[in-house]
């Protein structure tokens, strides 16, 4: 009882401390037993000091512990015990039913008969702290969760879709054997054999040969369409205004043959931008408005270049047949037509590729129109900053 | 000759600390020493360079009594991290050693450094004081050179190797020690050698 006394007036301090904590002779005899430490397990300090620790807590009666505990009765060097190896040293149940999680430091100090040595144990609640790292690594590791499968699905579509555009490749390619044949037997039996065929005999072979030359327009704006999807966006230096006034003389004898009145007012002029990509979009923008707008007299349109702060925008303005803006999402699927084969020829691929080659550029494309009334199609070409590699690799 | 036998006190405290280790780890770990090196402060910065690793973690521990030193159990940050995951068998996840696993190193590097200054501390034959080991993250220059201002204090490397049969894995950890001097650790040797 003497013992007690005096140990109980050695560390009376530290029932003030918000740590738990205990000291135990050599012979693992519990001396102290602080406030804090009584508090978080439930057991008083008249309930425990005096009992041996493995009576109450039969799991530190391990060598794990006992050996170190052991060095520590013997003037030995501090033991840290941690909280991811060993979770818990006493078992302190929280409301939630689960333990409190413990960073335990175990040092050596004098005995009070001067001779021996203490075990005095300071246990750090790391409760808190650990849920809140771990649910910081569980955001965290979700987070990377989310991205992997992103990254996935992204390769994944990357590969489909290269799949696909090289199998519409191969399948017009591959189509176009046989269409030859057939275009070459027709051309043959017009020429050579065309008196021997009855009246529907020639209309059959002109059916043919109309079918086929469609089969063959459609393969090749297919190709093109395909071509587009797999060529990699390389950026050059063009002249815009150039390239509008190349296309118009590409088509001036249509122009003349329609009494087309083409006005061109394009405010900038190099500029750095896909140029192949740009070439075939403007090209088959330019075609649509001289066929919609074919059969008004005259035909007439604008184009138009602005330069903006973050782009170029060009405008194609036609006074031909227009459409109703209801099916605009249409017109730029695939084959995708507003109006009858009978009223003007094409195949519904032009706007397609057009969007494609925006799509890869960064750009837009929308239209405005009234049926009856012209349309126009604003295109938005995104400036860029990427330098120029010429063939040598040096850039410019 | 000295040396030699230093190396092997030194082994006998890390073979003891293994065994500690190994009653709590998912994986078992092997611990031995192949080489020291006692080093002058000037040396020991040529020394330094040689790892050629910035940033380092470390578990720190001095002691006083008939030997006055430092000890160190010292880790490239990364290693540092790989062990502990290694050790408690949880995924590699970051290279980062957050608090409580910053914790688990901290009784990791206590258990080696106990191992080893117990040796020591038996072959003097004498009781030392002991801080409570701490961990602390740095550079090498400051780990080794912050803790004692005396520059004749000498430096004690102990290159340590460590497996992990379990998961094919090894690599290297120091030991360091900072002593006040090495007379009394020497003239110890002598007496035991005979």
């Amino acid at each position: 009882m003497e013992e007690h006394k005096k140990i109980e007036e050695r560390f009376e301090a530290l029932n003030q401390v918000p740590i738990g904590m205990f000291v135990l002779r050599e012979d693992f005899v519990i001396l102290f037993w602080n406030q804090c430490i009584a508090d978080w397990s439930g057991i008083s300090q008249e309930a425990i000091v005096g009992d041996v620790i493995f009576d109450k807590f039969p799991d530190l009666n391990k060598p794990k512990y006992t050996s170190r505990i052991k060095m520590i009765f013997e003037g030995g060097a501090p033991t840290i015990l941690s909280s991811q190896l060993h979770r818990y040293i006493i078992p302190c149940l929280l409301p939630d039913e689960s333990y409190r999680f413990q960073h335990t430091t175990v040092t050596s100090i004098p005995a009070n008969d001067g001779k021996t040595n203490y075990a005095l144990f300071a246990i750090e609640d790391v409760t808190d702290l650990t849920k809140r790292i771990r649910e910081s690594q569980n955001l965290h590791k979700m987070a990377l969760e989310e991205v992997a499968t992103r990254k996935k699905a992204e390769n994944e579509l990357n590969a489909a879709v290269k799949e696909l555009l090289s199998f519409s490749y191969t399948v017009s390619h591959d189509l176009k054997t046989p269409l030859r044949g057939i275009l070459g037997y027709t051309h043959e039996l017009n020429k050579k054999h065309r008196e021997n065929l009855s009246e529907r005999g020639k209309f059959c072979t002109d059916q043919i040969k109309n079918a086929a030359q469609n089969l063959n327009g459609l393969i090749d704006e297919l190709l093109k369409y395909s071509r587009v999807g797999g060529q990699q966006v390389s950026f050059t230096n063009i002249s815009m205004r150039k390239i509008i006034d190349t296309l118009i003389s590409e088509r001036n004898q249509l122009i003349e043959e329609k009494g087309v009145i083409i006005e061109t007012d394009i405010s900038f002029d190099n500029i750095i931008t896909w140029g192949t990509g740009v070439i075939l979009m403007l090209s088959n923008i330019i075609d649509n408005a001289i066929k919609y707008s074919s059969n008004e007299n005259p035909p007439i349109i604008k184009v138009i270049g602005v330069e903006h702060a973050g782009h170029y925008s060009l405008t194609v303005i036609d006074n031909g047949i227009g459409f109703n803006m209801k099916y605009q999402n249409k017109m730029y699927g695939l084959f995708n037509r507003l109006v009858g084969d009978h009223e003007f020829e094409g195949t519904g691929a032009g706007l397609a590729i057009v969007k494609k080659i925006l799509d890869k550029l960064g750009g837009k494309i929308w239209a405005e129109s009234e049926l009856g009334k012209g349309a126009s199609f604003f295109v938005e070409i995104p400036k860029t900053e990427i330098p120029i590699i010429d063939k040598k690799g040096e850039s410019n | 000759m000295q040396i030699d036998a230093l190396t092997e006190i030194i082994n006998i405290g890390v073979g003891k600390a293994a065994g500690v280790l190994n009653e709590m780890v998912e994986s078992p770990i092997n611990l031995n020493v192949p080489y020291i090196k006692i080093l002058s402060r000037e040396d020991m910065k040529t020394e330094v360079k040689r790892f050629g690793i910035e940033n380092l973690s470390a578990v720190k521990m001095n002691f006083k009594g008939s030997l006055d030193g430092t000890s160190a159990l010292v880790f490239p940050t990364k290693s540092a991290s790989d062990l502990v995951s290694m050790l408690v068998g949880e995924e590699i996840e970051s290279d980062d050693l957050d608090t409580v696993r910053s914790g688990t190193l901290a009784e990791i590097g206590n258990i080696v450094l106990n191992g080893v200054v117990g040796s020591i501390g038996n072959l003097l034959q004498r009781q030392l004081d002991y801080s409570v080991p701490n961990y602390v993250e740095a550079s090498m220059d400051r780990l080794v050179f912050s803790s004692q201002s005396d520059a004749n204090f000498a430096l004690l490397l102990a290159n340590t190797r460590f497996n992990i049969e379990k998961l094919n894995i090894s690599g290297d950890i120091f030991l360091v020690f900072e002593l006040a001097s090495f007379d009394i650790l020497m003239g110890a040797i002598d007496e035991l050698m005979g």
